[in-house]
Parts: structure tokens; sequence; C-alpha cells
């Protein structure tokens, strides 16, 4: 898929787990999983949010454009 | 009044939801039952048609005399095709109870029940086809098929059933990518 999640970068640049993520974001582990391995299809503001204001970062810091990467559909 | 308010509560849930599935379930089955039993029959029609010497093979003979039709042929040719025909049916209400089931699971909406109501929708239109086709070839046999007097040589009912699957369908199949999409957001 061409937008690229870059969660794994920012955890490791806060050093926090997904596990402590899921906790702090209310969010379910499994759902967290779906985004930080690209299989998510859509993240809604509120989720975006929620992660941005945990981790201290902008919506850029976690997601990226590559035009190279195939989109899987 | 107690016993209307318990009426009432029983009809909201006979009617409700699951009310009407389990009552579709069993209509099914039903269906399914006397499918099979108008197979069985109609297979065992079929032998008889084989055994001149039968004494319902004779009164047969003696109607279809009296019909003006000249011989069993076209009686066993409409019987051979009413076998198809409860098998197809079988195969729709089966087809039909999967759909069912999967609603029961609450999880309706996919793919694949799209593509069984579009394959019901084709066997449906296929059968309507063929049976025109039967019916004008077995014209003026005293077992002809009988349709509606609607000056038509076919039934309205039939064609507005298959054209509703064909929208079932992709209302389905929409469905099934919504809920794909839903599935895949965070």
């Amino acid at each position: 898929m061409p937008i690229v999640v870059k969660l794994d970068d920012m955890l490791y640049a806060r050093r926090m787990t997904l596990t402590e993520l899921a906790d702090r974001v209310g969010m379910t582990l499994a759902n967290l999983s779906i985004l930080k391995t690209g299989k998510a299809r859509a993240v809604r503001f509120s989720t975006l949010e929620a992660i941005c204001q945990v981790l201290r970062c902008q919506p850029g810091d976690l997601l990226q454009y590559e035009p190279s990467t195939r989109a899987r559909r | 009044m107690a016993t209307l308010r318990r009426f009432g509560r029983g009809l909201r849930e006979a009617t409700g939801d699951t009310g009407t599935l389990q009552f579709t379930r069993i209509a099914l089955w039903g269906a399914i039952g006397l499918n099979a039993l108008a197979g069985v029959a109609t297979l065992w029609f079929l032998w008889v048609t084989y055994q001149p010497d039968s004494q319902i093979s004779r009164i047969l003979s003696s109607k279809l005399r009296a019909s003006g039709a000249t011989s069993h042929d076209s009686l066993r040719a409409m019987t051979a095709f009413q076998v198809g025909v409860v098998v197809i049916v079988a195969y729709v209400l089966y087809t039909l109870l999967a759909i069912v089931d999967s609603v029961d699971e609450g999880d309706p909406f996919v793919q694949s029940n799209a593509a069984r109501l579009r394959r019901i929708a084709w066997t449906i239109m296929g059968l309507e086809i063929v049976r025109w086709v039967v019916a004008a070839i077995l014209r003026g046999s005293a077992v002809a098929l009988e349709r509606p007097n609607l000056g038509l040589p076919f039934s309205t009912a039939e064609i507005v059933a298959v054209l509703m699957l064909f929208v079932l369908a992709r209302v389905f199949e929409h469905g099934a990518q919504m809920r794909d999409d839903l599935a895949g957001t965070v």
C-alpha cells in the first residue's frame, strides 16, 4: 500500500511498546497491530488524534506516502 | 389486559429478527422436504410411464387419447423435465438456507452471499426460459404447463423476482465491500 505507517519508529523513539500504546489510547492490541503492520484500510481521525497525543507527534510522523510501494487490495 | 400484553409481546418476538429467521429456516426445511417428496413422486411417475401394462399406464393412455395426444413421449419428456426442476429447486433452497445461516451467525454481508444470490437469480431465470421452451414444444399435450391467463407467455411475478434477486445480490456485494472496509478501519 502506498501509505506506509511508521508507528514502529515512533514507538522506538518514545521507548514505548505497542501494548502500552494500546492501553493509553484505548484501542485493542489487535486493532493497533492491524495499523502497525500496514493492513489497515482506513484510519479514523479520532484514532490518529489519540495516537499523536500519546506519542507527542504529528500525523506526518506516523504516515508517509510512498508511491513505489504496491497497493494491497 | 395482561393477556393482551403477553400476546403482543409474543407477536413482537415472533415477527422480530430472531422470530423471522427461525420461521424462515423452518419454512425452508419444510419446502426442502416437500420438494424431496415431489421428486420421489415424479421419479415414480416417470417409472410408471415405462410400464405399459400397469393399470395407471392404461388410465393415462386413455386420458391422453381423449385429449388428442398421440403418445406417452410428451408425458415422459415433461416428467423428466420435472425431475430436473426438483433438483434445481433443491439447489436453490439449500443455497437460501446457507444465506439464512450466515445471517444467524451475524455476518451476512460477505461476498459469498452476493454470489449465492446471483446464482439463484441466474438459476431461476434459466429455469423460466427452459420452461417457456418446453411449454412451447409440448403445446397441445394434455399435460402442458398451465400459465396464468394474462395474455402473456410468461409470468410478470417471476420476472420481478429474478430482477429483485439481481438487485439484492448487488446490495449484498456492496454491503460486503463496506463491511471489509469497516473491518480494516482503526
